[in-house]
């Protein structure tokens, strides 16, 4: 008794000295430090700014992986869809959870360090908290169950000693990194005109860039990107991602007022190049999805494109956009992957089409693109990267079409990851496709949004029963070195890690360990729920550790079609939680 | 092209209201087979359940569908009300789905067919509705 009494007594004389030591980070993240993070770390939410998803750790690799094993895990928030992307600095993890939640965890023990909850975690003077009254109807109930969209939260941004975060209420916040406290919290636009942020800011030369989304529905306003000053949350510059009348490109939506122009979403993070000092950042496609439906047959600038930023004024230094006139929801939002390759300095780009692009970074002009070959809608001209609609393809109201990908894609927001030691990309895939008949909106105030889609799943002709794959492509030439086939849907982003791994996760609760060189699996377990969210790999002490998310809901994806095409198939419909491996010791 | 697109639009338009002409005015929907306290009660359950998805004003967000209007009509017009309702049952709201009593469940279909324009009547909804599957949905009078 007395034994055990004694080291009690001792944590608590000691404990407030303790839990302040392990919370301090010790280092200020800088800009220099976002460039070129040290390897034992996971500063941005690809980990580094080139969104290579890739870890150079070898300490696990190919020969002692089948060694690996859990050391902690920690229950998220099963308030929403999680599709976390951690942080790892100074041996802390920064957790983000759905509605807003984030986390420190001690890296090493899984320990809280502190916790953010909006509306319940302390403010400083001065922040200025969105208020329950001035959200009025466009509060979300504490309690709602947040399965897409509103109340997300893919990811967060590390700098300075600052967490940056951006909400369901269409804010930016800025948390106090070694205690969580809420130190200011900035409006950007109006929830109750469905505006709402689920991809988290970025840090660009100093300045924050956050995309929002929510511009589904007809309002006298458009999707935009905007850049804040990380010391008081002040909005610096806003660019819109759709082109307004009047404007340049305004044209591209033939005379639709500009109530009318919807989509455009910038709802996955961007990445940042400080050599050329541009942002990249992916824009979603236009709404209504079908031409005949938002009445208009033209490109619809600046949906579906990537656009290149100037993080200091917001300025559109070139963009290219890569399906113009888009008309089946196959957006081209995902992650920007920075390569440079035989002196060129390149931006990867894969969507819903399972189309891999390859853009120069430097001027927006095209360079290459391979089509993986699934998809039945467009035929790409390789030499100069046009698209153009197969016949019959193009949706009419009330017809139905045999598409490939169904609307839920190929490719979504579970991100590639690249080895450089191998020029390979990592590709998660969902392989399936979709009779689709799509209907009208009204076109009021309020109005619009995707429109009505008669939606039945059906198998890919070309996948037997697998709806799963992850695909090993080598760049530029786009040839496919392995692929990795599973029955389940593959369900997190790729991880690359120097060990020659490359970690995923399932729908079925799989995570494992695949061979990088020949897609060969070298270790697996299983976990609470699905895998789930983007994998992250870390050091602390010396040793490595591979974090890996599991959770629920997160879109068609991981709902609707594995409900219609794998119903044999089930997990736990709660369960959000991280999962943390390492070798024993 | 850009004519032919607003001439299907048009065309679409006109077809809905022929079918608004035709539609019997002594179909059940256009009797009233829900009752006002039904839907009032539908519309709180409806706050807490499910607006996080489908949106306040029902006209839907991300990938949940509207509710209401045109595009829910292009939906639902000529199926079972039954289907309706046992597919709100059995799968929403997604994240607990059949987790509501059934009582709410016909609370939640009163509430979205009010919202739709249909009239409430003397009536309330029973649960033998997801067992009748002669009754197709029509366009509101
Ligand atoms: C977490 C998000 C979420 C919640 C909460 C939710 N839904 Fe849904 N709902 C969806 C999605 C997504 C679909 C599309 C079909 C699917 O995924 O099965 C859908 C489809 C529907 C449909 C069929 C629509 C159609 O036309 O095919 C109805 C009706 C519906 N929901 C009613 C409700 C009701 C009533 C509630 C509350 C009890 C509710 N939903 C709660 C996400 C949600």
């Amino acid at each position: 008794m007395r034994t055990r009494l004694l080291p009690a007594f001792l944590c608590l004389v000691l404990s407030c000295l303790e839990s302040i030591a392990q919370v301090s980070l010790r280092d200020a993240v800088t800009d220099e430090l976002l460039q070129s993070p040290p390897p034992e770390s996971w500063l941005s939410w690809r980990g580094g700014p080139d969104a290579w998803g890739y870890s150079p750790l070898d300490q696990i690799n190919r020969d002692n992986v089948d060694e690996l094993r859990l050391v902690w895990s920690w229950a998220m928030d099963d308030t929403g869809s999680g599709e976390a992307a951690p942080l790892v600095h100074d041996g802390i993890i920064f957790l983000p959870n759905p509605r807003g939640v984030i986390q420190a965890l001690d890296a090493k023990t899984g320990d809280l360090l502190w916790e953010y909850r909006p509306g319940l975690t302390a403010v400083a003077d001065e922040a200025n908290p969105i208020t329950a009254d001035e959200l009025g109807d466009s509060a979300m109930s504490a309690t709602a169950y947040a399965g897409v969209g509103r109340g997300v939260q893919k990811n967060i941004a590390l700098f300075s000693d600052r967490i940056f975060a951006a909400t369901e209420n269409a804010s930016i916040i800025a948390l106090d990194a070694n205690d969580g406290t809420l130190i200011w919290e900035q409006r950007v636009a109006d929830p109750a005109l469905g505006y709402h942020y689920t991809a988290g800011p970025i840090v660009a030369n100093g300045v924050l860039v956050t995309g929002i989304t929510g511009c589904t529905r007809y309002k006298d306003d458009v999707c935009f990107i905007t850049g804040h000053n990380p010391d008081t949350g002040e909005e610096l510059w806003r660019t819109s991602t759709v082109a307004r009348p009047g404007e340049p490109g305004g044209d591209s939506w033939g005379d639709l007022p500009l109530r009318f122009r919807a989509g455009g979403d910038a709802w996955v993070a961007g990445s940042y190049d400080a050599e050329t000092n541009l942002v990249y950042w992916g824009t979603a496609q236009a709404k209504p999805w079908a031409r005949v439906v938002r009445r208009t047959d033209g490109a619809a600038l600046y949906t579906n494109s990537t656009l290149a930023l100037d993080p200091d004024t917001g300025d559109m230094v070139w963009y290219y956009q890569h399906l113009p006139g888009e008309s089946h929801d196959m957006d081209e939002v995902f992650e920007n992957v920075l390569i440079n390759i035989d002196g060129n300095r390149s931006l990867f780009k894969i969507g819903k089409l399972g189309i891999l692009w390859q853009i120069n970074r430097e001027t927006g002009e095209y360079i290459h693109a391979t089509d993986l070959g699934y998809q039945n809608i467009v035929d790409l001209d390789p030499d100069t990267g046009n698209v153009r609609y197969r016949d019959g393809m193009i949706p009419r109201i009330g017809e139905q079409l045999n598409m490939c990908p169904s609307t839920s894609g190929f490719k979504s927001w579970r991100a590639m990851s690249y080895a450089p030691e191998l020029s390979l990309l990592y590709i998660p895939m969902t392989l399936n496709c979709e009779l689709a008949t799509f209907g009208p909106v009204e076109q009021v105030l309020g109005g619009g949004g995707e429109g009505p889609v008669r939606r039945i799943n059906i198998p890919h002709p070309d996948a037997g029963d697998d709806l799963g794959e992850i695909l090993a492509v080598s760049i530029p030439d786009g040839e496919v070195k392995w692929r990795y086939r599973s029955r389940p849907t593959v369900n997190t982003a790729t991880l690359t890690t120097g060990g020659g791994l490359v970690f995923a996760g399932d729908w079925d609760r799989y995570v494992y360990a695949l061979d990088a060189a020949t897609g060969e699996k070298l270790w697996q377990t299983r976990v609470t729920t699905s895998a789930q969210g983007f994998p992250i790999s870390y050091a602390v002490d010396g040793k490595q550790y591979i974090a890996i998310p599991a959770a629920t809901s997160g879109a068609s994806w991981a709902s609707m079609v594995p409900r219609d095409l794998s119903p044999e198939l089930s997990r736990p419909r709660n369960g959000n939680s991280l999962h943390v491996f390492a070798l024993p010791d | 092209m850009r004519n032919n697109l607003f001439l299907l639009s048009i065309g679409i338009m006109s077809l809905t209201l022929s079918l608004k002409l035709v539609a019997q005015t002594d179909h059940p929907m256009h009797l009233g087979i829900f009752t006002t306290e039904q839907a009032n009660r539908g519309e709180a359950a409806y706050r807490s359940n499910c607006a996080s998805c489908h949106a306040n004003d029902l006209r839907g967000n991300s990938n949940s569908p509207g509710l209401v209007g045109m595009s829910f009509l292009f939906l639902w017009e000529q199926r079972p009300l039954a289907e309706l309702f046992n597919t709100m049952r059995v799968e929403m709201p997604t994240d607990r789905p059949g987790s509501l009593s059934t009582a709410t469940y016909l609370d939640l279909l009163a509430f979205i067919l009010q919202q739709n324009g249909y009239p409430a009547g003397d009536n309330g909804l029973s649960a033998t509705i997801g067992d009748v599957p002669s009754i197709l949905i029509v366009a509101p009078p």
